[in-house]
């Protein structure tokens, strides 16, 4: 008995073992062997049919260039974990999607772009000032803009209109205004909303708390949340929160969307991904949702402008192949099939010499006010004055300013929750 | 003589498997929980204890460990409890036992993330089908995941409703095994059922109960996919694990070394408890 055990144990070692050799494939070397990958690591985009394209524009590229491009789409949660990984271990993928601070935390380790940023802004169009300032670290673009997330308030007319309020006065608004309607519209059964407990709420807090003077860092890399100006928002925000659902506490990066979608929403913060969604899936409510400028404050009009960036690992054994993708994805003809595609979700980071890059902004009615937003807010990357680096990256992943408020709205003093916020900050840097 | 190498040579592979595997990363890990290592900086610093020293400063780690702490405590009580009470059900069914053991397992067999995100989906703002049944007898809807109380509640509920298959199972096949001599004995005598239960079941549960209480609490102190899914943490962290709380911190917070040391900050108490679960376990096997 023990050496027929023995014999089947050998037998099934040697086979597994075996598998290892034979698993290479034959000698036989075929063309397409020859063939080299370029990989990249992107998101999976808010709107459906974007990647597809994407994806089509990365294989015109392999074809005429005899490679391949294999496209991995991730959730954009898993992005520092997988970003971490692919770091240390020095190795994965190509090509790699950083948002936010991301291109200042990995500097250190991203290939110099600054050849083709310059020959894009030489035969594309002139980059923009927040482009600079997130990929630009010790004189090297280190990544590249790709396209700017903007949040605008997202409203459905009808509901509005219940309590006589066209939409073209919601560009005139402030928030004070806001807080009055927001009370009228509470009281007819249609509540305002955004998120505390997701990315989300970055966007409609930094509109708050930007417009009144209020900045959670400051320009020399001081924490700044001890002023008056905050506490002068903490309250706002407060007093804005008893129009909303309690529900926002629970939202996820889709609470925006199912919000509005359902018939609920009045009033929310979000990129136009909201009324595409309604249009894509038929829904009669689709013709209700309008987007609006943020209100204005004592200081001014501002927007929150979330940077997507694309860079190289120093470690890609690919580098020219990828930039010149890279190039490729960036130029006019593509951003346009790409702005298409996203039904106006990117806003490209270059101002584009050619006109037809936009022309997806101007037909639609949904996005006018996307059309030169420069001119009727002041945009600021999702930091806002604070100098881009790591501190700024582990405050907007860590979401400890939307957490703050998020405690205050619960309840809790705006001494105490600055307090907590402050002590946070200084926890992890 | 040639019979004892053939024993290293068959558990080598296993061996192997452990050492690369799972040892390597549990002492990565307790290595880097002795340095101040942060993600995206090369240089670090061998720092001793420092790491678990300072995590008594920050709130988030009380939390956290408090969460973990009354996750453990309440659900194995319950899923024991429940567990026990449902196996006592099945194996008295006269028809059907196999069936109904095949149902309930169902919740065990369902990959985590998919039932998590069913979950999800049953406690959603706008669509919750619990607050619909609710609001049918009358009741007023719970913002499940937007409370901080109710969204403790709600990953103890999906922890409970995951975790009873394994209880039921294994207690009614502990139940299976108490020779029925000694209830008839014990019924002979004058017993009734509350005292047969007390007398007999339990203790002769003690073994299975041992094991299954053991496998819990290691399972649930680990738990990590129903915060990460359910909730993210929040909100407002309020219900952040060790295990979520080392996440975040590890890959947002880009603190390795201190991430390191909130995971293995519960290990200790761990290694006690499986430690005094396996001594006795095998002492009631050696008594049999």
């Amino acid at each position: 008995m023990n050496k027929i055990v023995r014999m089947l144990f050998a037998t099934t070692m040697a086979l597994y073992l075996g598998s290892f050799v034979f698993a290479g494939g034959t000698n036989e070397v075929t063309v397409a062997d020859e063939k080299k990958e370029i990989t990249f690591l992107t998101q999976t985009h808010y709107v459906e049919g974007y990647d597809e394209q994407l994806q089509k524009i990365a294989d015109e590229w392999a074809a005429e260039n005899g490679m391949t491009v294999r496209i991995d789409f991730i959730s954009r949660d898993d992005f520092p974990a997988r970003l971490a990984a692919e770091s240390s271990a020095k190795s994965g993928h190509d090509i790699v999607f950083l948002w936010s601070y991301a291109p200042a935390l990995y500097q250190d380790q991203l290939v110099n772009l600054d050849d083709i940023a310059e020959n894009m802004e030489k035969n594309y169009g002139k980059w923009s000032e927040a482009a600079r300032k997130i990929n630009i670290h010790n004189g090297h673009w280190k990544a590249l803009n790709w396209y700017d997330q903007i949040a605008l308030p997202t409203i459905n007319t009808d509901y509005w209109k219940e309590i006589g309020i066209e939409s073209e006065v919601l560009n005139e608004m402030t928030w004070e205004d806001l807080l009055v309607a927001a009370k009228k519209l509470h009281d007819k059964g249609h509540p305002i909303g955004f998120a505390f407990n997701d990315m989300d709420g970055w966007a409609p807090l930094n509109q708050i708390m930007w417009s009144y003077g209020a900045y959670f860092i400051d320009e020399s890399g001081k924490i700044s949340l001890d002023t008056d100006q905050m506490r002068t928002v903490i309250d706002y925000v407060v007093r804005l929160s008893e129009y909303m659902p309690d529900e926002v506490h629970a939202w996820d990066g889709g609470g925006n969307n199912r919000f509005m979608l359902s018939g609920l929403g009045a009033w929310t913060v979000n990129t136009p991904s909201i009324k595409p969604a309604a249009v894509k899936n038929e829904m009669p409510i689709a013709d209700k949702f309008e987007m609006t400028l943020p209100p204005k404050g004592p200081e001014g009009r501002f927007v929150d402008s979330l940077n997507v960036n694309v860079g190289i690992w120093d470690f890609s054994p690919n580098i020219d192949e990828s930039k010149d993708l890279l190039s490729y994805i960036f130029n006019p003809e593509n951003m346009k099939k790409q702005i298409e595609a996203s039904h106006g979700y990117n806003i490209p980071a270059i101002t584009y010499k050619d006109d037809q890059v936009y022309e997806y902004f101007s037909g639609d009615e949904y996005l006018k006010h996307y059309m030169k937003l420069g001119d009727k807010a002041t945009i600021l990357p999702s930091g806002g004055i604070a100098k881009p680096g790591r501190e700024i990256s582990i405050i907007f992943d860590m979401k400890i300013i939307p957490i703050m408020f998020g405690k205050a709205v619960r309840g809790e003093p705006a001494d105490d929750v600055i307090k907590w916020a402050t002590k946070a900050i200084q926890d992890l840097n | 003589m040639k019979e004892k190498y053939y024993g290293y040579i068959f558990v080598g592979p296993a061996f192997l498997y452990l050492i690369c595997l799972m040892m390597y990363p549990v002492f990565n890990a307790i290595f880097l929980s002795l340095t101040d290592k942060q993600i995206g900086i090369f240089t670090y610093s061998f720092i001793g204890f420092r790491n678990y020293i300072e995590l008594f400063n920050i709130s988030l780690f009380q939390t956290a460990l408090i969460n973990t702490g009354i996750l453990v405590g309440v659900t194995v009580f319950v899923k024991y409890s429940l567990g026990l009470l449902f196996a006592i059900t099945i194996i008295n069914l006269k028809k059907g036992f196999q069936a109904i053991r095949s149902i309930i397992l169902i919740p065990w067999i369902i990959p985590i993330s998919l039932s998590v995100l069913i979950w999800k989906w049953m406690f959603d703002a706008n669509f919750s089908v619990v607050n619909y049944f609710l609001s049918k007898i009358g009741l007023s809807a719970v913002s499940w995941l937007g409370s901080p109380v109710w969204a403790r509640i709600s990953v103890m509920i999906v922890n409970i409703w995951m975790g009873l298959p394994f209880f039921t199972i294994m207690l009614s096949v502990g139940l299976l095994t108490i020779p029925k001599e000694l209830y008839e004995a014990a019924e002979i005598d004058g017993a009734n059922g509350f005292y047969r239960f007390l007398n007999i079941t339990l203790p002769q549960l003690k073994s299975v109960t041992l094991v299954v209480l053991l496998y819990s609490i290691v399972m649930t102190a680990g738990a990590f996919e129903i915060v990460y899914i359910l909730t993210k943490g929040g909100p407002m962290q309020s219900t952040h694990l060790l295990g979520t709380m080392a996440y975040e911190w590890g890959f947002k917070g880009l603190q390795l070394g201190k991430a390191s040391a909130i995971s293995l900050f519960i290990f200790p108490v761990l290694f006690v408890c499986v430690y005094f679960s396996l001594k006795n376990i095998l002492k009631e096997g050696s008594d049999i």
